[in-house]
């Protein structure tokens, strides 16, 4: 069956929103934004992803909300692929999460290589996530050595908060 | 006409990138069929390792990483794509982590970062690889630090490298 135009350019432009819902995923995840974290779900969401099973509120609460154990964290996406139908789509994400841990005392810096497969809905226009599942596939852990000398003490600094220099560029 | 061609390059970038993703989904499930999709049957490869026929190489590479690696992943990033009509060339980074195996002493994770140099054809409307050739750029091998216990226990959805894994469940795999 020959696509239109139209239908060939929805298909682009729906992945490009898809990619760019997963960019603000990351960064609510990673700068504990709830307002931003909030508006990627549908009302309904569904969550598989570790311990929280089910309705992703209590999901968007705990990853948003302040941990004292949790020093930093960075998650980067790449290898997206949708599959969309009209208002609706399903993703593969590939998703590294640097994150440095602290517990009884010590520094570790750990990193988990993993997947989202999503289920997403079009609701008023806008792409957000209906059901995420997490897919773990590997994990690492070394005591962390990072340096906060010489040209590392120069660099600006992530946030886990809208401190972030990403807010003053990006707005909120 | 401009716009018809506008729309056409936006479509071939994408058509690419997503052929893209499913080369790696496939070297990361191990499925032949798969891979082979990606290449154009006379396809060439020259992955240092082997070079020559792409569909040969994927026969020999599926099986060979499914047999020596306990563990394989990439990811792709950083791609720029040159649309020259129904070619193209593009170079993609790719950053790896496997687990292995070494005849002696312990697991190992080996992380590497390489590249991806390739031209692309597009034949009877689809973009398929007519050349990959691979660059190593860094490597390093860690003592294997991966666990299973403590918060690592919540995580019961584990990746598989063949068609248990969840992605199949979500009809995530559709070679063209």
């Amino acid at each position: 069956m020959q696509q239109s135009d139209l239908e060939l350019l929805e298909q682009v432009e729906a992945k490009q929103a898809l990619r760019l819902l997963n960019a603000r995923f990351a960064r609510a995840f990673d700068r504990m934004d709830r307002c931003l974290m909030v508006s990627c779900w549908t009302g309904d969401a569904q969550i598989d992803w570790g311990s929280h099973q089910g309705d992703v509120q209590p999901f968007v609460i705990a990853s948003t909300s302040s941990d004292d154990t949790l020093e930093k964290t960075f998650s980067s996406l790449s290898n997206e692929y949708f599959e969309v139908d009209g208002d609706q789509a399903r993703g593969e994400v590939y998703v590294i999460n640097v994150s440095t841990v602290v517990a009884d005392g010590q520094r570790t810096d750990r990193l988990i290589g993993g997947r989202f497969l999503d289920h997403y809905r079009r609701e008023q226009g806008e792409w957000k996530i209906a059901r995420r599942t997490f897919v773990h596939d590997w994990n690492m852990n070394h005591p962390a050595t990072a340096s906060d000398e010489g040209m590392f003490a120069l660099f600006k600094r992530g946030e886990r908060s809208k401190d972030d220099p990403a807010y003053a560029l990006l707005g909120e | 006409m401009e716009l018809k061609r506008r729309l056409a390059a936006a479509l071939d970038i994408q058509a690419i990138e997503d052929q893209m993703a499913r080369y790696i989904q496939a070297v990361d499930r191990c499925d032949l069929e798969l891979l082979k999709s990606v290449f154009h049957a006379d396809g060439v490869v020259d992955f240092g390792v082997y070079a020559g026929n792409a569909w040969e190489f994927c026969e020999q590479n599926i099986p060979f990483i499914k047999a020596n690696l306990v563990m394989g992943w990439h990811r792709f990033s950083t791609v720029s794509i040159q649309l020259d009509g129904n070619r193209a060339t593009a170079e993609s980074y790719m950053l790896g982590n496997a687990a292995m195996q070494p005849p002696e002493g312990e697991l190992i994770n080996c992380p590497d970062n390489m590249r991806y140099l390739d031209v692309w054809e597009k034949r009877d409307g689809v973009w398929r690889l007519y050349s990959r050739d691979l660059i190593l750029d860094w490597n390093t091998a860690w003592p294997y630090s991966g666990r299973e216990d403590g918060e690592f226990a919540q995580y019961q959805l584990q990746g598989q490298r063949d068609e248990t894994d969840l992605v199949y469940q979500h009809r995530l795999i559709n070679p063209l």
